[in-house]
């Protein structure tokens, strides 16, 4: 797998919205585009070339590009892969990664650009052809993904692999073909459960839900953790008329995911028909929210890719994100807007809170502290130091910070409340 | 867009630059179908309907309506006991320069395979509006059938006087409401023996507030979600050849957003069989709804707690054309609805109290109807083997389709699934016939044209031909049922026929308007099989009257006029020579 192994969410609430499953991060983007060659399947396997040795200096570049990248700090990303080319010219590894952050940039050309410049310094490289089919697939080009896919399984032939060969088939209407890419995806790997979630998914679609079943009931006892694993269980026994069953496996879905409304509106369908109908009327309206707030997301993520330079629409994303309560997820929309606009106290406002909401309290304060050393009448930020001054147990110093807010924003009831009853407390 | 919804596609379109070449299938048809099948063959040309084109008006900037009419169906106009074909014409959208387009046209058939125009003889010649559906109904209970279209504007409601029809839409009080109308239906909501009548809106819409999309760099259809919805309208007859609009005393808006909704389809059905008619209503983008009649002509909106408002995600689709039958030998009806590309059909069975099941994976029709667009879509007995199939009318609403979605194309073949019996259907393989041709279709409809005891096909193209296709079925056995009411409504509208043959039960109910801006013939046809009698007969009128026979004889179109008890041949000429 690449040093690049955590990115792709936008990818993945996509899939989340659209199939209820979001199996995998590396899934493509929805948002990407144009044509590549056609490589020839009847060709040998590409022989792997010796890499070219990487010094430490460049391997550190990497690590931290890495570090960069998963933060969302794109811009670092890239400047280190720049300086890991410099040092190393003809690194495929340099040219596969920053076909990773365009690919995240939704820079889809140059992707594909540096994709087809990994594979020509290394006709062995693997994973990038992967990457090439990725793009070609979420672009409607379907035959030339699966060739790419195909050349790829000659070098790294992994059960994911032949789970992408299987889609594309299925979407051609080929199920012969679509079910043994599948069989061949779970044959090689049978503990991968994304490769049993994907088949199971695709034997629902296809109206063979008691196989499907199994299949989704294997992916969940190796991954028991995943609350999409938990819906795609649910909703097939649903579907088979095994409410009893269905029920706490929805539920699993549906409270463990705000965002999760699939699991949710299962839950509330599942319900009624148990005759528990408030509590149905209840999971029912959370599905609605969170559907609105889905939608709402989705909006966001469309607008920040199309206008990636624009700080305001990655913080309104992690705002967003943030809402629903998928933390991981606003920090990278925030990181990206800090690495935008790195000056910025609004950014670097929010991303004190997360580290406030992680529990990172000393981190936070220093943030705080940094931003209002900035501009000393941002009343947000004093509110933000004195809850966090709050939470480390200094009560002396939140209520200074308290009351500064109260000096730049006279009457702020946030801040009036807290000063009441956290000193209050604190004198008791 | 929600999930996969229809339109949405233009949005990602504007970040996609994607270079998928538009398949053969996007070549524009000619009206010219392949002649012949398996199952169909294209008679349009014969029939003399080949001069026939819908006009949607566009002229380059995509207004929206141009891409969503139009509709038409089977009527028999003249009482001569040969259906007559109705289709919309479309026209000049508001504020452009008017075609010379009638708003509805009407072919007679002549009993030898042939069609007359007659629009103008029958008074439809001069009418002008910008139509998209037509349904055909006796609302006045005087023994001829009276039409009504819905338009971009007023709708227009046409009263027959002895085969020539008098506009009556001001008089009638059903000029109302200045809005976009889709899909129609005629129906006895408070069974007090006159039809009443739903119309489903879509969205405001206005040469004023026309928006500008671009998809690929070129000018496209606005999704819909750019659009208002507006409310439905609900008519109730006052006996008396007029209406009143009792839209909000009658509860169809309780509880449904105004703004969110856009409906496109409607269907009347008794799904919980208090013998009081409900109301299912398809929106595009936004949930459908569910009306349970409250048994004195009013409604409650119950969609979401039945499970029938959203797909099995949660997500609302792109809901057009619809129809409901019993499929299975559960004697449940299932409701079946035309969605978008990428969506599937919905399928749901109810199960009991008021709550349905969602049916499209294990009915076997969510994969292969995932690359089609379904406007029209009507279960009716194709091979007259005692199931319901179902024939799906598809043509997309995205010119460059073909670079969004993958395998999908703008025109699309016709579908047609048959039941095995068990409500699971196998789709029929038919490369040679009219089957395979690729529409831009819209309405759809069924009924015996040549009154040979199947049921042969008329659907309609956007901006093109209607195609009549006539059922290719060599060996049909069949009873055949033609309703008179008299306590009930003329036309028998909500009458449920149950009959029963080797001890199978099936059942059927009498309509005005279904699928998508269509309507299909009332007449009740039950397929047999093969040779043998229908055991057991019952019609259970809106007045509450049952009828039984017993050994009605295969092979008959019989008339019943309610509260006769008895059943008569309905005509005795013979179906065309050769069929």
């Amino acid at each position: 797998m690449s040093v690049f192994e955590q990115w792709g969410f936008i990818a993945l609430v996509m899939i989340l919205a659209a199939s209820g499953v979001g199996c995998s991060t590396d899934s493509p983007s929805a948002e990407e585009a144009p044509p590549v060659r056609v490589e020839n399947s009847d060709q040998p396997p590409p022989t792997p070339r010796t890499p070219e040795a990487l010094d430490e200096t460049v391997k550190t570049m990497m690590v931290e590009g890495q570090k960069a990248f998963q933060r969302g700090n794109y811009e670092r990303a890239l400047a280190l892969l720049d300086s890991a080319q410099a040092a190393a010219p003809r690194a495929p590894v340099v040219f596969f990664n920053r076909g990773r952050v365009y690919t995240a940039l939704n820079r889809v050309e140059a992707a594909k650009e540096q994709f087809r410049t990994a594979i020509e310094l290394d006709p062995g490289y693997p994973e990038a052809r992967r990457r090439l089919g990725d793009i070609e697939y979420q672009q409607g080009e379907s035959r030339r993904a699966l060739q790419l896919y195909r050349d790829e399984a000659k070098i790294d032939p992994g059960a994911q692999l032949f789970v992408n060969i299987g889609m594309i088939y299925a979407d051609q209407g080929k199920v012969d073909s679509a079910r043994a890419a599948y069989e061949r995806a779970v044959a090689l790997d049978s503990t991968d459960a994304s490769a049993h979630m994907m088949y199971g998914q695709f034997l629902e679609e296809i109206g063979e839900l008691e196989t499907a079943l199994q299949h989704s009931q294997t992916a969940l006892s190796i991954n028991p953790d995943r609350p999409n694993y938990q819906f795609a269980v649910g909703s097939q026994l649903f579907q088979l008329g095994r409410l009893e069953e269905a029920a706490p496996h929805l539920k699993q879905a549906a409270d463990g995911r705000l965002l999760h409304y699939p699991a949710q509106y299962n839950m509330g369908q599942v319900l009624m028909r148990l005759g528990r109908d408030q509590e149905a009327e209840r999971y029912l309206a959370r599905a609605d929210s969170s559907r609105q707030l889905m939608d709402q997301i989705t909006n966001a993520q469309r607008v920040a890719s199309q206008n990636p330079g624009a700080v305001e629409h990655w913080i309104k994303l992690g705002d967003l994100f943030r809402q629903a309560g998928e933390r991981n997820r606003a920090v990278q929309a925030f990181n990206r807007a800090a690495s935008l606009a790195p000056t910025n106290l609004t950014v670097q406002n929010r991303l004190g809170e997360m580290m406030l909401a992680e529990g990172n309290t000393q981190q936070a304060i220093q943030r705080f502290q940094n931003i209002v050393q900035a501009d000393e009448t941002l009343a947000d930020a004093w509110i933000n130091l004195g809850l966090a001054h709050a939470v480390a147990g200094n009560c002396e110093a939140a209520r200074r910070a308290w009351n500064t807010a109260l000096t730049h924003r006279p009457g702020d009831a946030t801040a009036k409340k807290y000063l009441a009853g956290l000193c209050q407390y604190n004198a008791q | 867009m929600h999930g996969a919804a229809w339109w949405g596609v233009l949005f990602i379109a504007l970040s996609v630059t994607g270079c998928a070449q538009p398949t053969s299938s996007d070549a524009p048809s000619s009206g010219n179908d392949s002649a012949s099948s398996g199952y169909f063959t294209s008679v349009t040309e014969e029939a003399g309907l080949a001069a026939f084109r819908h006009t949607h008006g566009g002229f380059g900037d995509k207004w929206f309506p141009e891409i969503m009419g139009s509709g038409g169906g089977f009527v028999d106009y003249n009482n001569d006991g040969w259906l007559d074909v109705m289709l919309v014409g479309g026209g000049s959208l508001p504020s452009r320069r008017q075609q010379d387009t009638p708003a509805l046209s009407l072919y007679r058939n002549d009993g030898d395979g042939s069609f007359t125009n007659v629009t103008g003889e029958v008074g439809l010649g001069t009418v002008r509006a910008y139509g998209f559906g037509s349904i055909a109904a006796d609302y006045d209970n005087d023994g001829d059938q009276d039409l009504f279209v819905t338009t971009l504007r007023e709708n227009l409601l046409f009263r027959n006087e002895g085969g020539v029809f008098e506009e009556v839409s001001q008089e009638a009080g059903i000029a109302d409401v200045e809005q976009w109308s889709a899909s129609a239906v005629f129906f006895d909501a408070n069974r007090d023996g006159h039809l009443d009548l739903y119309v489903t809106n879509y969205v405001e819409w206005s040469p004023e507030q026309v928006l500008e999309c671009i998809n690929r760099g070129v000018r496209d259809y606005c999704n819909p979600r750019s659009y208002n919805g507006v409310a439905d309208t609900y008519y109730e007859n006052n006996g008396d050849g007029t209406f009143t609009n009792r839209t909000e005393a009658a509860g169809v808006l309780r509880g449904v957003e105004i703004d969110a909704s856009k409906g496109l389809g409607v269907i009347a059905l008794d799904y919980n069989e208090d013998d009081w008619p409900d109301l299912y209503v398809t929106n595009d983008g936004v949930p459908n709804l569910l009306f349970e009649n409250n048994g004195d002509g009013t409604f409650r909106e119950r969609a979401l707690r039945s499970g029938v408002a959203l797909d099995q995600r949660g997500t609302p689709r792109a809901g057009m054309g619809l129809d409901v039958g019993v499929v299975d030998s559960t004697g449940q009806p299932s409701l079946f609805v035309g969605n978008f590309s990428q969506e599937s059909v919905s399928v749901w069975r109810h199960q009991r109290e008021g709550l349905f099941m969602d049916r499209v994976t294990v009915s076997g029709l969510r994969f292969p109807t995932m690359k089609t667009l379904t406007f029209g879509l009507v279960l009716f007995d194709v091979d007259l083997d005692t199931d319901l199939d179902l024939l799906l009318a598809n043509g997309n609403v995205i010119e460059q389709i073909a670079w969004l979605q993958d395998g999908v194309t703008f025109r699309q073949p016709t579908q047609l699934f048959l039941n095995r019996g068990d409500g699971t259907f196998d789709e029929a393989q038919d490369r040679l016939g009219p089957l395979a041709d690729s529409l831009l279709a819209r309405g759809l409809a069924y009924g015996d044209v040549d009154r040979d005891g199947d049921l042969d096909v008329l659907l309609t193209e956007n901006n093109g031909p209607a195609h009549l296709w006539y059922n290719n079925l060599k060996e049909r056995h069949f009873v055949r049922v033609h309703l008179q009411g008299t306590e009930s409504n003329r036309d028998g509208i909500g009458t449920r026929l149950r009959a029963t043959v080797d001890g199978l039960t099936m059942e059927r109910r009498v309509r005005a308007g279904s699928s998508y801006l269509s309507q299909s013939e009332k007449t009740v046809t039950f397929g047999l099989g093969r040779t043998r009698p229908v055991s057991r007969l019952e019609v259970a009128w809106p007045s509450g009257r049952v009828e039984q026979f017993e050994q009605v004889a295969p092979n008959q179109d019989l008339l019943l006029v309610e509260g006769t008890g008895e059943l008569v041949p309905a005509d005795t000429r013979q179906p065309l020579a050769g069929r």
